[in-house]
């Protein structure tokens, strides 16, 4: 888009005369009128590119029903405004031009042109004067103002209208459906916002709330982070795969504490000590996973150094049978886990509580022979020596370490636990919110309102204790069927229904899962790779 | 050769009434030489102007046509009405150089014998080469030596011509038999190639009508040799505007297939544009088109005007322009029209 170079404009004939010469003067004229006609026609031109511009894109919008954005506006009058200034710069006229279309336009046979070329090359007298004289006496009988390019009305018409029904477009209210699609837009935004603000809180209170063992296996930072990386959107499935994706991160980390393992271990510790009557309150305790409780019953088992020797050994024989007990429970749930091919961790967690409950089941039994001896020596001398005291209390330190350190296990165990119902409660949240976008609930931070539905009646399938899914067991042949079963002699008759028919079944199954926005990433790659491995034909299926 | 006039000041005086003054003479001439020509040739306005644009511009004229146009009855009628020694000769196979440019004869004056010059029929103002095309291409190039050089060497003599010189030549485009076509480089001689067309029926009306009663029209001479050459000098005075000049060597440049904007038939048909020479040729034209439209300067009208009589014999076409019968009147016109 290079401009056509034009010779230098000539100075005017005039020279040092301080009067324009009649060329000079036409020339002037000319210019100026094919300037001005420029300018009408690069604004009219303009003015058609920039309303053609903005009407096309408008309708671009409007016949989707959408309000026609104001960018479209600011972009059609920048294409305007760049086709006037190109426009002007490439037909703009200078006095050279302007001479030649002088020349051109009247038939004046170059002769403006030759004299101004003339005149500043101060060529002056004999023919040159004389062919200024021809130039000066035919401009003299031309009209520079008829120059001036008649400006079509078609496209002047064009050019008022166009832009006019631009912006008429502008004022066209969108469909109601876009209407509605805005509203909703705002409102999950503001769902989004209030969710996010939610969810953060409850982070917060959770972690407040939180002993310090549990804060510690919560891990408040990455908690916060995650809480804090929640963005609102106006697209509710980005909301939903957000929280589909926290929720996902809060299950791997409560998985990760083995909290159901420990608990099942807990179980068959509660099962084994029911059998002893002294330990039914522990049993009880533990099989409520109530671990503090337990913590606090075993610490109350530990025998008292102020009361007498018989009441302690009254005492550790309780402390003995629920050590025994524990570590009986702790090597059947090792041995079941081993041959069940179980997580190694359980397999660990059973090891620890094995070794703990037998150091303390060592302890007591040596603590009961220590208190055992010092009695009998007390019957004998009626006085303990030195070295029968210090093997008491070494003893009775022993058992009361040993005894600390299950109910420290029992109480990190209570931790854990609390820190995966915390996890599981934020879970629940977060499958609430998920909920909530989708319209099937109210926001779970939200007030209630009556005839809005309730959170609960859709959740509930999650037990806040465990985490996981319940199966839901229904009763056979008790509920309404959409379908119904004729009884058929087994092999008698001929199914309609093909092989393939469930497979694509499946795979449409399939596909609509791993499509939809809320199933976390890692799901569904985890899916596709399932199914993928999967025999695609019968014939794949049957080959050897 | 006497002046019927005395030949006004020369313009290059810059006094404009000078100017004009000569510029006026050589159009009132001019006209009056035309005049007098069209009162025995009827029609061709084209063919007189050009030819008349020629011979005041000094150059010589290749008149191609039919036999029985007027060719050179137009030569004729054009010595008398400039009133200039006329020779003609009838161009034949067995035409010998010195049959034209003289040649050394023996004579014997006083007792003695000596060599002396005897001039050839070159020796005149205007000279008609009829059927130039018969001729060998040694006498020829006789004749096309003397049009160059104005003069004729015989024998380590060399006789200078008396201006003006004047070579009116004609050829037949339908025989070819028994003829030798110009070689380029003596075609690129001519000022001009005129294609004399043939009249229209209403042209043909008055020829019949003016040669055949018993009294011919009479040609009155209206001027003289010096006046084509006051004539010759009035038209260098002329100006021509930068852009003018630059259309008109753009013009000339288009013509070569070489040239970058040569249009496309150019670097399909031709073999090699026009040369230097017809721009000085078509500047030349242009000047004196200018004076006859009564103007002042150099028109790019002007040096279009004269493009296709100036041109049309310089470019020498390919083999593919020849075998398609390319006509380079065609040619030219596409380049001026690419120009505009």
């Amino acid at each position: 888009m290079t401009k056509p170079t034009s010779p230098p404009d000539p100075a005017p004939l005039s020279g040092a005369n301080p009067e324009p010469s009649p060329i000079d003067h036409a020339v002037h004229d000319a210019c100026r009128h094919l300037n001005r006609g420029v300018v009408r026609h690069m604004t009219c031109w303009s003015a058609l590119i920039g309303g053609g511009t903005a009407m096309a894109l408008g309708l671009m919008y409007a016949v989707q029903g959408l309000r026609v954005p104001l960018w479209i506006y600011g972009v059609s009058a920048l294409a305007a405004a760049i086709v006037f200034l190109v426009g002007c710069w490439r037909r703009w006229s200078n006095h050279q031009e302007a001479a030649g279309r002088l020349d051109e336009r009247f038939r004046l046979a170059d002769g403006v042109n030759a004299a101004r070329t003339f005149g500043a090359e101060r060529r002056e007298g004999g023919f040159y004067a004389l062919q200024k004289q021809w130039a000066e006496r035919a401009v003299s009988k031309v009209q520079p103002e008829a120059l001036r390019p008649r400006l079509s009305r078609r496209l002047a018409a064009a050019a008022l209208v166009l832009p006019l029904l631009a912006v008429l477009l502008g004022f066209r209210p969108p469909s109601d459906a876009i209407l509605e699609a805005e509203r909703q837009a705002a409102a999950t935004l503001q769902l989004g916002q209030e969710l996010n603000h939610g969810i953060r809180e409850e982070v917060k209170r959770h972690l407040d709330e939180a002993e310090e063992l549990e804060r510690e296996l919560l891990d408040p930072e990455s908690l916060k982070e995650l809480a804090e990386r929640l963005e609102t959107s106006e697209q509710r499935a980005d909301l939903m795969r957000q929280y589909a994706e926290m929720e996902q991160e809060l299950a791997e980390r409560s998985l990760a504490l083995q909290q159901k393992r420990a608990e099942r271990l807990m179980d068959e510790a509660a099962s084994r000590l029911s059998e002893n009557a002294s330990s039914m309150a522990l049993a009880e305790a533990l099989r409520q996973k109530r671990y503090d409780d337990a913590a606090a019953l075993l610490k109350k088992k530990q025998p008292d150094p102020k009361a007498d020797a018989k009441t302690q050994r009254a005492q550790l024989e309780k402390l003995k049978a629920a050590a025994s007990h524990l570590g009986q429970a702790a090597k059947s749930f090792k041995a079941s886990a081993g041959s069940s091919g179980a997580n190694p961790s359980a397999r660990d967690l059973a090891d620890e509580m094995a070794t703990l409950s037998e150091q303390l089941d060592a302890a007591a039994r040596d603590y009961d022979n220590a208190l055992k001896k010092a009695l009998d020596e007390a019957n004998k001398n009626d006085k303990l020596d030195d070295a029968t005291k210090k093997k008491l209390s070494d003893c009775q330190g022993q058992c009361n370490a040993s005894n600390r350190e299950l109910q420290k296990k029992l109480q990190q165990l209570s931790a854990f636990r609390k820190a995966s119902l915390r996890l599981n409660q934020m879970r629940r949240t977060l499958s609430q919110c998920q909920g909530a976008c989708a319209g099937q609930c109210q926001s779970p931070f939200a007030q209630k309102k009556a005839g809005a539905g309730s959170v609960d009646s859709l959740n509930n399938q999650f037990t806040p204790e465990d985490g996981q899914l319940d199966a839901i067991t229904g009763v056979k042949s008790a509920g309404p069927s959409q379908t119904t079963i004729e009884e058929a002699s087994s092999g008698a008759g001929v199914s309609g229904r093909r092989g393939a028919a469930p497979a694509a079944e499946h795979a449409r199954q399939l596909e609509s899962f791993v499509d939809r926005p809320d199933v976390p990433e890692s799901l569904k790659e985890g899916v596709k790779t399932y199914f993928e491995s999967l025999p695609q034909t019968p014939e794949e299926t049957l080959a050897p | 050769m006497t002046s019927m006039t005395a030949p006004g000041t020369p313009p290059t005086s810059d006094d404009p009434q000078d100017a004009e003054a000569a510029a006026q003479r050589f159009v009132d001439t001019f006209q009056r030489t035309r005049d007098q020509i069209r009162r025995f040739i009827v029609g061709q306005s084209d063919i007189v102007e050009h030819v008349l644009i020629a011979v005041v511009a000094g150059g010589h004229v290749l008149l191609e046509g039919v036999p029985g146009l007027g060719k050179t009855a137009l030569v004729m009628t054009l010595a008398k009405a400039v009133q200039l020694e006329f020779r003609r000769i009838q161009f034949t196979p067995d035409l010998l150089p010195a049959d034209i440019v003289g040649s050394m004869i023996l004579v014997e004056r006083g007792g003695e014998k000596h060599f002396e010059f005897q001039k050839g029929p070159v020796f005149t103002n205007l000279l008609l080469a009829d059927e130039i095309n018969r001729a060998t291409p040694k006498t020829q190039s006789a004749l096309l030596e003397t049009m160059q050089e104005l003069s004729v060497t015989v024998a380590g003599t060399t006789n200078r011509l008396e201006p003006p010189f004047f070579v009116l030549a004609t050829q037949n485009p339908v025989e070819s038999d028994g003829t030798y076509p110009l070689p380029e480089a003596q075609l690129d001689r001519f000022f001009f190639k005129l294609d004399v067309p043939l009249p229209s029926e209403d042209e043909l009306s008055m020829i019949l009508d003016r040669t055949g009663g018993l009294q011919p029209p009479t040609i009155e001479p209206v001027s003289q040799g010096a006046d084509l050459i006051d004539m010759g000098r009035t038209l260098r005075a002329v100006p021509i505007d930068a852009q003018v000049q630059r259309h008109l060597i753009r013009l000339v440049r288009r013509t070569h297939p070489d040239d970058a904007s040569a249009p496309d038939s150019v670097k399909r048909f031709v073999r090699h544009g026009a040369s230097p020479r017809a721009a000085q040729t078509m500047l030349a034209a242009a000047r004196a088109k200018a004076l006859l439209a009564g103007r002042f300067h150099v028109a790019r009208e002007d040096v279009n005007a004269v493009a296709a009589p100036a041109m049309r014999h310089r470019l020498i076409l390919g083999f593919e322009g020849e075998a398609e019968g390319v006509r380079p009147d065609d040619l030219i016109a596409e380049v001026i029209t690419g120009l505009r």
